[in-house]
């Protein structure tokens, strides 16, 4: 067995594609290399780089060789064989699936070093990597299964196109999303899933070895009818299993920054440590450009650590979490109740003013209109600009006006 | 105990029977099957290598009776089976693919590696071993199609139109070959050159429209031939007797 393995790798045309599919996992990786700082986004990247392209070539392949006996002309010689017939195949199969888990462990390797040298130790998510698991496994078997039922030319090309596309289309965070993008630390990826997704690719590969040749003289109702219900069965188990990734429970000590005088403290997931610096430096400038004026919260939460307080996320650049850290600051989002929508409407336009204002001073900008990160009605983006012209001392002047008006009745 | 035995063997492709209620036994020694174009024996040699099931009548291969599933596994241990069309991996070296149809066989690992060079060696490839597939000309193909049919412990081996595209030299040493395996093992040929069989085969069976129409020696078979009859040789003129008379007595 060991000997037929050794040279179904060596005949696998995915010894030669294995650089190529590990190339563009690479390009992958590297358009997402700023999410590596922290291990759930590595994890998630890891996962993402070593599936998005390689399904593709993956089932491709995979029912290109499958289709080798009946390009070769092998039928008779394969139906008067000794050796059970499975066999054969999961010999063949695995030939081609080594090399899909080969390029997620070169791929997971290259990446965890990667990040390890960046923040020090620690390791990649497991779960993340059975994901990649799951999907390179669910795409081999689908691929050799097409190519063990059909002859023709077009199906290699066809299952491997189909691949590539559901990966494209498939709804965001459905159970049989081929992968994630992301992986914040706010969430994690759902046990129900994973385990109905490694079910599902179980009963594939086992659809691939089992079930005989369209063109075999005799096909077993048995040997047909279980791998099939069980098949259904699993992906029936994946379809009801929920979301991708779910909330995680939000950590008993979270990770925060020292206090300092008049700046909010910030608390991160443990898993966020590398974002923690540049969180502060947001809070900072913050505190720096609400200059007294603007109220701020004690301590600005990372995103999931907390359901009631002032929220961010944490993020490897510091323009978006200040941004974030603004809004978090208005009444609105400090549980500020309104007697009527009239009065929500006008404290929401106020509000926005000064998040925008706060935004623009803590992140050095003279002009909010022409920025395209703020999406504003024009009048919003007029008074910021105009107050932002203003000097210093009368711009703190008009947005201490503004906070009078908006935190009435919050306390402020 | 003999190589094969075959009793009452019908088969048939949907409605149109190939093979009607065939006799036959084959024991050591090389037997041929001797037929025009179109007469069962490839229909009947996919039988006997357990590729198509028999549609009715009692098969015997090696001494065990087959008609389950399960003993035509079991015989398929020790039959070697080289068919009329030889199917091959062209990407994989000659001795990747030998080894492979010798684990097909189910030849056990420990040996594996020696029943294939011995193969190898055997049909004259043993140098050629590292080649690809695709790279051996049609001579060399068909003499690696029967190193796999020999490779392993092989009680019986069939071959189908086995000197189709070799050239002269190497049918003769083909006929050496089979000459050597008909020493451990039952080999059963289809034919229809008359001069292979004069050649190498000790019994022969003629067979017409599915149906064994003469069984014996070559020496039996070309005496029967009465005078005036086509052919070249006495064999081929008892050939030709045969098939005559078939068609007349039909």
């Amino acid at each position: 067995m060991k000997t037929m393995f050794g040279i179904e790798l060596r005949r696998s045309i995915m010894l030669w594609l294995l650089p190529f599919t590990l190339a563009a996992g690479a390009l992958v990786a590297w358009g997402w290399s700023e999410t590596w700082l922290v291990w759930p986004e590595a994890s998630a990247t890891t996962s993402f780089a070593a599936t998005r392209f390689s399904v593709a070539v993956l089932a491709g392949v995979a029912a290109w060789s499958a289709q080798r006996d009946r390009r070769g002309g092998l039928r008779d010689q394969l139906v008067a064989i000794a050796r059970p017939a499975w066999q054969v195949e999961a010999v063949h199969l695995l030939g081609t699936m080594a090399y899909a888990w080969i390029g997620l462990l070169i791929t997971a390797l290259s990446i965890q070093l990667l990040v390890m040298a960046k923040i020090g130790p620690g390791f990649l998510w497991p779960s993340y990597l059975l994901l990649g698991l799951t999907t390179l496994t669910f795409s081999v078997a689908v691929g050799h299964l097409a190519g063990r039922l059909s002859s023709s030319r077009l199906i290699p090309p066809l299952i491997g196109a189909t691949m590539l596309v559901a990966g494209f289309i498939a709804p965001p965070n459905a159970p049989f999303d081929l992968s994630v993008v992301t992986g914040p630390a706010k969430l994690e990826l759902n046990p129900s899933v994973l385990a109905a997704r490694s079910a599902f690719a179980a009963a594939c590969v086992v659809l691939a070895i089992t079930i005989p040749r369209t063109s075999a003289p005799s096909r077993p109702t048995k040997q047909v009818a279980v791998p099939l219900l069980a098949g259904v069965i699993t992906l029936g188990w994946l379809t009801v299993s929920g979301p991708l990734q779910v909330p995680r429970a939000p950590v008993a000590r979270p990770l925060c920054a020292e206090p300092a005088a008049g700046v909010p403290r910030v608390c991160v997931w443990p898993e966020n440590r590398a974002y923690l610096n540049d969180a502060t430096r947001a809070a900072r400038l913050i505190a720096s450009a609400a200059g007294g004026a603007v109220p701020l919260p004690d301590t600005y939460y990372d995103e999931g650590l907390s359901e009631d307080k002032p929220t961010f996320t944490a993020l490897s650049t510091i323009n978006p979490m200040i941004a974030d850290m603004a809004i978090a600051t208005m009444p609105s989002f400090r549980g500020c109740r309104d007697k009527s929508e009239a009065d929500a409407e006008e404290r929401a336009t106020i509000g926005g003013e000064i998040w925008v204002w706060m935004t623009a001073r803590a992140s050095g900008l003279k002009s909010v209109t022409n920025d395209s990160s703020f999406l504003l009605p024009a009048e919003v983006g007029r008074d910021v600009d105009a107050a932002l012209a203003k000097p210093h001392d009368k711009q703190l002047a008009w947005v201490k006006r503004q906070v009078a008006r908006t935190w009435e009745g919050c306390g402020a | 105990m003999p190589g094969l035995e075959v009793v009452g063997l019908v088969q048939s492709y949907g409605s149109r029977t190939i093979i009607s209620g065939l006799t036959m036994r084959a024991d050591a020694g090389v037997t041929a099957l001797l037929g025009p174009n179109g007469a069962g024996k490839s229909t009947l040699l996919r039988t006997l290598a357990t590729v198509t099931p028999p549609g009715g009548g009692e098969l015997r291969l090696l001494g065990r009776k087959v008609d389950s599933e399960k003993d035509a596994r079991e015989v398929r241990k020790r039959i070697g089976y080289l068919p009329q069309e030889f199917g091959y991996h062209p990407n994989f070296s000659v001795y990747e693919f030998i080894r492979y149809c010798a684990w097909l066989r189910e030849v056990p690992d420990r040996t594996a590696h020696a029943s294939t060079m011995t193969a190898l060696e055997r049909v004259g490839l043993a140098d050629r071993r590292k080649s690809r597939m695709r790279e051996l000309s049609g001579g060399m193909l068909r003499r690696a199609g029967i190193a796999q049919a020999i490779a392993g412990d092989v009680g019986l081996v069939l071959l189908d139109e086995p000197t189709v595209g070799l050239d002269p030299e190497q049918r003769l040493e083909f006929r050496e070959l089979v000459r050597t395996l008909a020493d451990t093992a039952t080999v059963v040929l289809s034919t229809h050159l008359v001069e292979d069989v004069a050649a190498v085969c000790t019994r022969l069976h003629v067979i017409t429209a599915g149906r064994i129409v003469f069984s014996g020696t070559p020496a039996e078979l070309a005496a029967n031939a009465t005078p005036g009859t086509p052919g070249d040789t006495p064999l081929e003129s008892g050939y030709i007797w045969a098939l005559r008379s078939a068609a007349v007595s039909a």
